[in-house]
């Protein structure tokens, strides 16, 4: 867990949760403007226990204690939110998903009507929007990416992000600083 | 016949999974065994016929841990179990069953890795109220007839489309209730109920 890019000229903090060795995440948001938020899934979080003390007593803050403790503030802060994650059957690698279970308290635990989809969604905590990149590496069938693709899109709408995009690579060293920016379209 | 049946939900307690488990395990009989994934318990899977999993939704998929605990698994398929038949039930907050399509989905897709074959999903809306109410009464009732009929394609080893079900009650009384539950669970908690909307410090020092 480290911060990077502290003293640049400030554009929108981006927050970085990845499962990449140290130094291919430090080498791949080097060059990204603005600061950077990286947050490493290991070691592994604790898991998420459902007991919803993100709403309930602790608001906007998981209550177990450990380190995950750090990420929400910045999550708050962040104009743009880049998940890099080995893929396993279409969704984030076990670790990488045990630290965004635990981001639920980034929304609100009340409810609204989308009527267009006609479905529930949660109402959004924060006024500021973020923008969602993800880029699943691994093994990938053509299966796992269309699951993977409506799951991001589906995080787009229940984490009231601005948008939410998806990108898929062999391997994590196929990954370079572009993948990362959400300013422009690859 | 020997039936595996996985609890994925996090909680040790009381569970929406766990009430799910409960009924179909009546139904299904002796040759019923639960494993609770919380606690790491990984089945032998040498002679088992069928699979049966439930989970809430977590973040549109599948929980952290329960994924960490499939991964294991499908190591033994191949060599245990190869051909398994594999039974799923998600559920969710929301009041729409459809939600929880990905999820199903990411469990499709680990039955493809593993070699199983794919049985049947049940994808439960309206989760929040599944646990504390009698399945098979009252605004419960369509929730049992569908347990009824997917653990019937389960006993009798069938393959057959996925069924979505919820409680009936409106949508419009399920979130008000859902409401006044969170303001009184933070009550509880010393908090106000405006409390639960309130920002972190890192975003209000910048607004």
């Amino acid at each position: 867990m480290n911060d990077v890019g502290e003293g640049r000229n400030a554009v929108e903090k981006t927050v970085v949760i990845h499962d990449l060795p140290e130094e291919k995440a430090k080498e791949l948001v080097a060059a990204l403007a603005g600061e950077v938020y990286l947050f490493s899934a290991a070691p592994e979080v604790k898991h998420c226990i459902g007991c919803f003390a993100c709403w309930t007593k602790t608001p906007g803050i998981c209550v177990i204690k450990d380190r995950h403790q750090a990420l929400p503030p910045h999550m708050a802060m962040a104009g743009r939110l880049v998940v890099v994650s080995r893929c396993a059957y279409g969704c984030y690698a076990p670790a990488v998903k045990k630290v965004l279970d635990r981001c639920i308290g980034y929304i609100l635990p009340y409810f609204y009507v989308d009527k267009v989809r006609n479905e529930m969604h949660h109402v959004p905590r924060y006024k500021k929007q973020a923008e969602m990149r993800v880029c699943f590496y691994g093994d990938i069938n053509a299966d796992e990416r269309r699951t993977a693709e409506r799951l991001v899109a589906g995080n787009g709408v229940n984490l009231n992000m601005k948008s939410a995009s998806v990108y898929f690579f062999q391997s994590y060293e196929d990954i370079r600083t572009e993948h990362l920016k959400l300013e422009a379209a690859l | 016949m020997r039936h595996i049946l996985i609890n994925g939900s996090p909680k040790s307690g009381k569970s929406t999974s766990g009430a799910a488990l409960d009924y179909l395990a009546k139904l299904l009989g002796d040759d019923a065994r639960q494993y609770f994934s919380g606690k790491g318990e990984i089945p032998d899977l040498t002679g088992a016929d069928r699979i049966l999993m439930a989970f809430p939704l977590y973040v549109d998929g599948v929980p952290g841990h329960f994924l960490g605990y499939l991964e294991e698994l499908a190591k033994k398929v191949p060599a245990c179990a190869p051909g398994i038949l594999v039974y799923v039930i998600v559920n969710c907050g929301f009041y729409e069953a459809k939600q929880n399509h990905v999820a199903v989905d990411i469990i499709r897709n680990w039955c493809g890795r593993t070699g199983g074959v794919w049985g049947q999903a049940l994808l439960i809306g309206g989760g929040g109220m599944i646990a504390d109410m009698p399945i098979g009464e009252g605004p419960l009732k369509e929730v049992g007839k569908a347990l009824q009929t997917f653990g019937d394609a389960i006993a009798q080893g069938k393959s057959a489309p996925d069924i979505c079900t919820k409680p009936s009650f409106p949508r419009r009384l399920y979130i008000t209730a859902a409401h006044f539950g969170w303001r009184l669970a933070a009550r509880r908690n010393g908090l106000k109920g405006r409390d639960i909307k309130r920002g972190l410090p890192a975003e209000e020092e910048a607004l």
